[in-house]
């Protein structure tokens, strides 16, 4: 069941995410990122990754594509790709051979006896003893991470920050 | 396995009718009650009091003619009213109507699920609700549907930020995600008491965030002519007030679950004071439409980023007094 | 059960399709949307890894990747807007002025 699961939403990643690269309109473009998005968020959810799973929805799909979207209508991107394509078919030739030849190595490397080392201290039982995935990340999140955590909402600020700077009309 | 699908198959069709038929009834009620708001009778030609009104309002649109515009981006433009109502209708599932019941000797929920993201997940699905709207807008070509588009998405960004830290309150004072045990906290003083704060700022969001008046500018018609749905006709367009009135179901609902005690209440049935507290919130939305103007676009984001978000922010440091106060912690 | 090595080779093609984009593109915001997409790539292996390593540091790392990836997202499009405004292209061949 879980392996059919999987299956499908793989098939599905890759079809959109190649929708992704290979439509010409900006705003299709974001409607497949939009079920990458959607797909990720149901991959974390076989994986036993339902917060994360709620926050992929949350930030990325209902937050980040959001924006994308607003900027996309508000600069009306429609025929921006149709102005000297072919001026790269070197560049083009070369990026997918080296990505290729990336994903191929990738995959080698993954192949077979890849998980090695000790185990951490969250076998699923554990998970099951703290209440529940959010709680269990949460236990990691503000003991050990916990610093980082307050690292995260200093850059938070500085987005914020420097995205009122940068659209402002004129600087005074 | 198959009696645990069964159930399941069972309540979908039952909640899902139940909120169907209310949703229906709904439009009705609430265009009753601004016209005796503003003295005049509302629609009362079909059916006694005008009881059919939903039924007939339905067969017109199914019979309408579909048009989609010549110069649309024809697959956007047929998926986005799909993609304003199934966000609408995926948040109804984990809505606790009702406590555990035995029905036939097997205990049954109320409810489709009880996940332990319960919230985020309410946030995350209704997050994506706004896709149909900004893709109506798009699709349409027309100027008044981009602008309504725009106008929708900016606006339902901003206010997303306050309800989400207007809910972190009740979180804090429940000490979960789940709706359920959201509920079973609020066995003794229901959370309006100590969140009244968080309660006035998550509804403010909440009608912004379901573009009701005074926050339709999206839809506003005095500049709009109808915003994102302008080239919107027969069941697409059907389908844009189905999400709507459905998520006012929805939050209504939500309401209820985190501030009005859910189905808790003396004497009468759990599923009952569920939805009497339910209709009441609709009531409070009606009501509010039929008394505040629209604001003015500068007016909604100063309200959301200058007013509500501080609000909430702060809503968010006092409420640790306030359970230190009402003995929680 | 899906053997853990699966989500590793997802995520390694999903992120060469990413990569792809980022290279074939000329439009700045599809390049920006092909780098959410190895982001996401980078995500799922992380949580696979969390899941085979009975660790909850890969999700933590996910949880970072996602502020961080607002975060950037928030500046890169308001850099694509002020650029717009000043150059009225995101082709990404025109944006050329430190070229030289």
């Amino acid at each position: 069941m879980e392996l059919i699961l999987f299956y499908i939403f793989g098939g599905i990643a890759i079809i959109a995410s190649l929708g992704l690269v290979t439509g010409k309109n900006p705003v299709h473009s974001a409607l497949f990122m939009v079920v990458v998005f959607f797909v990720v968020a149901a991959l974390f959810v076989l994986l036993g990754a339902e917060f994360l799973a709620a926050a992929q929805i949350l930030v990325y799909a209902g937050a980040i594509m959001v924006l994308f979207l607003f900027v996309i209508m508000l600069l009306r991107l429609q025929k921006e790709e149709l102005r000297n394509t072919s001026r790269h078919a070197f560049q083009k030739f070369f990026g997918i051979v080296l990505s290729l030849v990336f994903a191929f190595q990738v995959i080698m490397i993954f192949r077979g006896g890849f998980f090695k080392g000790a185990k951490g201290n969250f076998p699923p039982d554990a998970v099951k003893g703290f209440g529940g995935n959010t709680e269990a990340v949460a236990a990691v999140l503000f003991t050990d991470y916990l610093f980082p955590f307050e690292l995260t909402s200093a850059i938070l600020l500085m987005a914020m920050v420097g995205a009122v700077v940068l659209t402002k009309k004129e600087l005074k | 396995m198959t009696e645990f699908v069964t159930i399941m198959i069972v309540k979908m069709v039952v909640i899902f009718a139940a909120v169907m038929g209310t949703m229906t009834y709904i439009t009705l009620a609430e265009r009753k009650i601004l016209g005796y708001m503003q003295i005049r009778p509302g629609p009362n030609r079909v059916g006694p009091w005008g009881l059919l009104q939903p039924i007939a309002d339905g067969i017109k649109l199914f019979l309408k003619e579909d048009i989609i515009p010549d110069k649309a981006s024809k697959a956007v433009f047929v998926i986005a009213p799909a993609m304003a109502l199934i966000p609408a209708v995926m948040t109804i599932a984990v809505v606790p109507f009702g406590p555990t019941v035995t029905i036939l000797g097997r205990p049954v929920d109320i409810y489709m699920a009880d996940l332990n993201i319960g919230i985020l997940y309410i946030f995350a699905v209704s997050s994506i609700g706004v896709y149909g709207i900004v893709l109506a807008g798009w699709a349409s070509e027309s100027k008044y549907s981009l602008l309504g588009g725009l106008r929708a998405s900016a606006q339902m960004i901003s206010y997303e930020l306050s309800m989400g830290f207007a809910i972190v309150g009740v979180i804090m004072m429940s000490q979960s995600l789940s709706m359920v045990k959201i509920i079973e906290a609020q066995q003794g003083v229901w959370f309006i008491v100590p969140q009244l704060f968080g309660f006035i700022i998550y509804i403010t969001a909440a009608m912004a965030e379901l573009n009701r008046t005074p926050f339709d500018l999206p839809e506003g018609e005095s500049e709009l002519v109808a915003g994102y749905f302008t080239e919107y006709s027969s069941m697409k367009y059907a389908m844009f007030m189905l999400a709507e009135y459905i998520n006012i179901i929805t939050v209504s609902g939500i309401v209820t679950t985190l501030y009005l005690g859910g189905w808790s209440g003396p004497v009468l049935p759990p599923l009952l004071w569920f939805v009497i507290k339910l209709l009441a919130v609709v009531f409070f939305m009606i009501w509010v439409r039929a008394t505040v103007p629209r604001l003015r676009y500068d007016q909604l984001m100063t309200l959301g980023w200058k007013v509500l978000l501080p609000a909430s922010i702060v809503n968010i440091l006092l409420t640790p007094i306030i359970m230190k106060i009402f003995g929680y912690l | 059960m899906v053997p853990q090595e699966h989500y590793l080779v997802l995520s390694a093609i999903l992120f060469a399709i990413g990569a792809i984009g980022v290279l074939v593109r000329r439009n700045a915001i599809v390049i920006f949307m092909c780098i959410e997409l190895m982001l996401n790539a980078v995500n799922v292996s992380l949580v696979a890894f969390s899941k085979q390593m009975n660790s909850m540091d890969g999700q933590v790392f996910v949880f970072f990747i996602m502020t961080v990836a607002a975060a950037e997202a928030a500046i890169g499009l308001a850099i694509m807007v002020s650029l717009f405004r000043n150059k009225e292209t995101l082709n990404v061949d025109e944006i050329n002025l430190m070229k030289w």
